[in-house]
């Protein structure tokens, strides 16, 4: 019996689907664990099951050899598991010392011991090496500085199990590196670290030990010693090449140039996307990509740079002035950006073109029945009648209703931001045979896609994006999954094309 | 003092300069004593209405609880005139802290939203008052005199006398301070306001928080209402206490209480009420008539929601 | 918006049995009608507040806003104007007050209850710096609308029945009246689908000030008088009316004939308590007893369907 946090076929379901299935994890007092595989293999939900965030469907957690059950994240804390998230969950109002300490307050009765809170914030903040200063407000620091404060609130736990949740994703290089000097410094007092992260880089830099998840599935466990970049990279790949290759297509004139468009979460944007062609975006979750669409959309405004539709200048004020311009957004988050989810198909597919569709505003039932029975047939959409509640879809008969909203309007430019993300394998190729044809009509489509077969299948060209900017334009024919990962993660002999 | 709470203080300034050029007897003792006249009753019930808007919360019925307590308390001082003052006053907190926690079971346990319930219980308890009255008001001559002696006589420093009442209330500020600032109770009413996500990842129970905040906002009124029999003499069912939370809110808006939840002070709500006393005062002292007042509040709330959009702009 | 408002009719129905054993002048229909005048304004306006709840906002100020608007028209009236011109000058001051919530709601990302929480005292603050204690007498001419039948319909009712019709074909029948679900379903989702959420917000907060305008000019033809005191606690009514025929105050649900059913409901009680010589003040308890029993009815509901939906 080792000391440390041991978990058992752990396995966590949502909607039911199973993302994590039967995954085994030892983490062990005085070793870091990275966790690492592509986007949506399951890591953070495995991490957030560990940490009384999600609870488990199957399988047993055992600390320091004594099973525990965590019903929530407070639970776990109190055991000595502490959750560090990429975005800090804090309290802007309060200062740091009362970040530290909200919810166990040093106490007296029913006092705060405010001098003891004071003066133990500043022991923790400088036994984690940390220049803060515990009586200022949290509102106003950068994230780094608010994950040191999420930092010295578990250590006030004196949490033994640490988990790290994409912490490094915001942080600058400088930042990582004060993170890892914490990080080791903790695993030398004896803690026991899983660090969630795909940046491989850091894995060799810091980690001790490796464990790669595949689809929800444990694929391998290797000791960073016994292991190199490539093979993790392989391992978390996993595939051979992609067997089907996307048709060539033709494609027509330049639809969507930017140039040096910058915005928030973006810089120095050079993309151009021309008609019947779809370009991916690949990076990895945190690059830009997501902010870059919600600029493109009128979500938010660019600062810098220019953007051209077919030639012409444009700026895009607002969603409103992105659909006059024919530009449409199918966005990531698709239950609270995308449907109007109690509300029924006709009513969702209809929602962009209504007023187009409805003559001098007045709701024209046979209209909006007889686009969106068309749209249904079109896509197959599997449902009672268009006049059911969206919310008792599937993710991809949703996927496919917020399609149909878009392509009612007629956009010249189509963004999809990870169009089949949650979505089950049959409408999964559903949605990539519309996109494919929406192409072949001559729609200029930019997809977003963490999903590597799916880039390659479907892009004519591929963007890769890191850390707000484009690193790599690569040929949609030529591309491999290793080029993108090599790219997105800032690998050294990333074909750069 | 911060800078929210210098909104209210630089509004107190101007307003005793502008004032006190066009009348410059607003610097005797008689009118500072008006102006304290005021302050008992509004900084009472501020100090409860802070606590719930420092949850983020909202309650609107304290001066329907405020009427129901002044009529509990003067029935039953119908009934034993003889009561000691202490029993008077703590009927008077339990009547309200009974009305608070009808309003705080119903938005806890009903998971209803503040604004809704305490609309209904503003109509509710008022009509309740109009019930227990028989409509009828409380005439001074069942208030006893050593009640309402409590208003006028108290603690005189320099020619300006400091009431009992005024006292009390002081109290009732420096127990809120000190709740708010010392206890933990106090730090996880500003943390639910600051970010309910974060306090339910720390384990902060909100729902016992949120009862707290409304049980002890209604005590606060109740005892309010008290104090309005001894400051008024009468306790009318219609009038006492009727649309005082717009007073309220507004002194609690103006002292720079962030009115999403999370942040505000003591020593601002303070602020706050003198402004909002002395607004009274100037006003009849300037020779406009009480008829400015609801104007003067309603213009005091859209001043404070506006400084505090902009602060919220600022930041982002 | 297939959700029926079952609820305030079942009330209703129930209401109208026991009121009509209370006294037979229930079944009169004439004394039906005339009770019917004293409720226009609470109408028109709840008509429009179902507008409003169901984006997801609240307009606290319809009473103060009706108020403002009664003085002024009154004022405009006693200075010599016309009354046509009374009549457009009224509707576009509602409106206009109306409109001010909406900006400020919509530009200012400022939450409905606080800005009209400010612009109730204000509103009804300038009608009381306006008049005082004074009143203001309304000329013959324009008085006595509520006695005024039209098929033996006083005109008032008639009115309301006409805003019934226009504002239900608004909120059932047009693009606009489905924006104004999304909105109050999913600002966010709105957004993204490029509806004009801001504009949208502007003309409801407005539609809600011109039936104020209407309303203003129904009481001071019903009462010859204009005073800063009219219609106090006229809000509670109106919220009341539609969250129980079945409007959600978080948005995105209810219907006028709910609001219709739910109004006839309130008049019901109202009427009933009267004729049992229950004092008006005291009503107000059985008011507002009613605005959150129906709250927390509709809660239990809910959580009721989502546990048969996960048994399911």
């Amino acid at each position: 019996m080792t000391k440390g946090l041991r978990a058992a076929g752990i396995t966590i379901s949502f909607g039911g689907i199973d993302v994590v299935a039967g995954v085994d994890i030892k983490l062990r007092s005085g070793e870091i664990h990275a966790l690492v595989g592509e986007n949506g293999a399951g890591k953070s939900s495995l991490a957030k099951a560990i940490a009384g965030v999600y609870r488990p469907r199957l399988g047993s957690l055992e600390l320091n050899g004594v099973g525990v059950k965590f019903r929530n994240p407070r639970e776990a804390l109190d055991a000595g598991v502490a959750l560090i998230h990429q975005e800090p969950i804090t309290f802007p109002d309060l200062s740091v010392a009362e970040n530290i300490f909200a919810g166990h307050h040093l106490r007296c009765g029913p006092f705060v011991r405010w001098s003891a809170t004071l003066a133990r914030s500043r022991e923790l903040l400088e036994s984690l090496g940390v220049a803060l200063d515990p009586a200022s407000p949290v509102a106003g620091l950068s994230v780094a500085a608010r994950q040191q404060v999420e930092l010295a609130s578990a250590l006030s736990h004196d949490a033994t199990v640490w988990i790290f949740d994409e912490t490094t994703a915001p942080l600058t290089p400088k930042e990582v590196a004060e993170l890892f000097t914490v990080m080791r410094r903790l695993r030398d007092q004896g803690c026991a670290l899983l660090i969630v992260t795909h940046h491989l880089q850091e894995v060799f830099a810091i980690a001790d030990r490796i464990t790669v998840l595949r689809d929800g599935k444990k694929v391998a466990e290797k000791t960073v010693a016994e292991s190199n970049e490539d093979e993790i990279v392989r391992l978390m790949v996993g595939r051979e090449l992609s067997l089907e290759r996307h048709e060539a297509r033709e494609a027509g004139e330049e639809l969507l140039v930017t140039r040096g468009l910058c915005g928030p979460g973006f810089r120095d944007i050079d993309l151009t996307v021309r008609c019947g062609e779809i370009v991916g975006l690949a990076g990895l979750v945190g690059a830009g990509r997501t902010e870059l669409a919600r600029a493109l959309f009128g979500i938010t405004r660019p600062t810098a740079g220019r953007m051209l539709l077919e030639g012409q200048e444009v700026q895009v004020a607002s969603p409103r002035t992105a659909l006059r311009l024919g530009i449409s957004l199918v966005p990531e988050d698709r239950l609270h950006e995308g449907l109007l989810l109690p509300q029924s198909i006709a009513v969702n597919s209809t929602l962009a073109y209504l007023a187009r569709l409805c003559n001098g505003g007045w709701l024209h039932q046979k209209n909006i029945h007889a686009e969106t029975n068309k749209y249904a047939a079109r896509f197959r959409l599997a449902c009672r009648n268009t006049d059911q509640a969206v919310s008792e879809l599937s993710g991809g008969n949703q996927q496919k209703v917020v399609l149909a909203k878009w392509l009612m309007t007629q956009p010249k430019l189509l963004i999809l931001d990870e169009p089949t993300r949650g979505v089950d394998v049959g409408a999964k190729s559903e949605v990539h045979r519309i996109i494919r044809e929406l192409a072949q009509e001559g729609m200029a489509v930019l997809m977003i896609s963490s999903d590597l077969p799916e880039v390659l299948h479907l892009s004519d060209r591929i963007a890769v994006m890191r850390e707000g900017r484009i690193v790599a334009q690569l040929n949609g024919a030529e591309a491999t999954e290793e080029q993108i990962m090599f790219a997105a993660t800032g690998q050294q002999g990333a074909a750069l094309g | 003092m911060g800078k929210r709470e210098g909104i209210a203080f630089g509004f107190l300034v101007l307003l005793s300069g502008v004032a006190g050029l066009k009348e410059p007897r607003l610097f005797q003792p008689q009118s500072i004593e008006s102006v304290l006249l005021w302050m008992p009753l509004i900084t009472v019930v501020a100090m409860g209405q802070l606590l719930v808007i420092l949850t983020g919360g909202i309650d609107l019925s304290i001066g329907s609880i405020l009427g129901f307590s002044g009529i509990g308390v003067g029935l039953v001082l119908k009934a034993n005139p003889h009561l000691p003052l202490p029993i008077v006053f703590l009927a008077g907190l339990a009547i309200g802290l009974a009305l608070g926690a009808f309003n705080a079971a119903v938005i806890v346990w009903g998971k209803i939203s503040p604004l809704i319930v305490t609309i209904g219980t503003l109509a509710a308890f008022r009509g309740l008052t109009f019930i227990l009255s028989k409509g009828d008001q409380i005439d001074s001559s069942m208030i006893p005199d050593s009640l309402t002696v409590l208003a006028h006589s108290g603690i005189t420093i320099a020619h300006v006398t400091l009431s009992w009442l005024l006292i009390l209330a002081l109290t009732i500020a420096l127990i809120t301070f000190a709740t708010l600032g010392f206890t933990t109770f106090g730090r996880n009413v500003f943390a639910l306001g600051s970010n309910a996500d974060a306090a339910r990842l720390r384990g902060i129970s909100s729902g016992s928080v949120q009862f707290a905040v409304y049980a002890i906002c209604g005590a606060l009124a109740g005892l309010a209402g008290v104090m309005y029999a001894s400051r008024f003499g009468f306790v009318n069912p219609g009038s006492a206490g009727s649309s005082f939370e717009l007073t309220v809110i507004a002194a609690v808006a103006i002292g720079g209480t962030k009115l999403t939840g999370g942040s505000g002070s003591v020593l601002g709500v303070l602020l706050g009420c003198l402004l909002l006393s002395c607004i009274n005062v100037f006003l009849s002292l300037l020779g406009i008539d009480a008829n400015y007042q609801m104007l003067t509040y309603g213009l005091v709330i859209l001043i404070a929601i506006l400084t505090d959009a902009a602060a919220r702009r600022g930041k982002a | 918006m297939k959700d029926r408002p079952i609820v305030p009719a079942v009330l209703l129905v129930i209401g109208t049995i026991l009121a009509s054993r209370l006294s037979p002048h229930f079944l009169d229909i004439h004394y039906l009608l005339d009770t019917s005048t004293l409720y226009a304004e609470t109408g028109l306006m709840a008509l429009a507040m179902t507008f409003v709840i169901i984006s997801g906002n609240i307009d606290l100020s319809v009473g103060s806003n009706l108020v403002l608007t009664a003085c002024l028209s009154a004022k405009l009236l006693a200075a010599g104007w016309g009354i046509p011109s009374v009549v457009v000058a009224a509707c576009l001051m509602g409106t206009c007050f109306g409109a001010i919530n909406g900006w400020l709601v919509a530009k200012l990302k400022l939450p409905s209850f606080l800005v009209t929480l400010g612009t109730m005292a204000i509103y009804r603050g300038i009608a009381q710096a306006m008049l005082g204690p004074a009143s203001v007498k309304l000329p013959k001419a324009f008085t006595g609308l509520d006695q005024l039948l039209w098929f033996k319909i006083p005109v008032p009712f008639l009115i309301f029945l006409f805003a019934t019709l226009v504002t239900g074909l608004i909120l059932h029948r047009t693009v606009f009246g489905r924006w104004v679900f999304s909105i109050g379903t999913s600002e966010r989702a709105s957004t993204y689908s490029g509806l004009p959420v801001d504009r949208t917000k502007i003309i409801v907060f407005a539609l809600s000030g011109l039936m104020c305008g209407i309303g203003a000019l129904l009481i001071d033809s019903r009462l010859g008088v204009a005073r800063h005191d009219l219609a106090r606690g006229i809000e509670l009514d109106v919220i009341t009316v539609v969250v129980v025929g079945g409007a959600a105050i978080t948005g995105g649900k209810g219907s006028t004939l709910g609001t219709v059913l739910a109004l006839f409901l309130v008049m019901l009680v109202r009427t009933a308590m009267g004729v049992a010589n229950v004092k008006a003040e005291y009503q107000l308890t059985v008011i507002g007893g009613l605005l959150i029993l129906a709250v927390l009815a509709g809660n239990l509901g809910q959580l009721f369907n989502r546990r048969s939906a996960a048994r399911r």
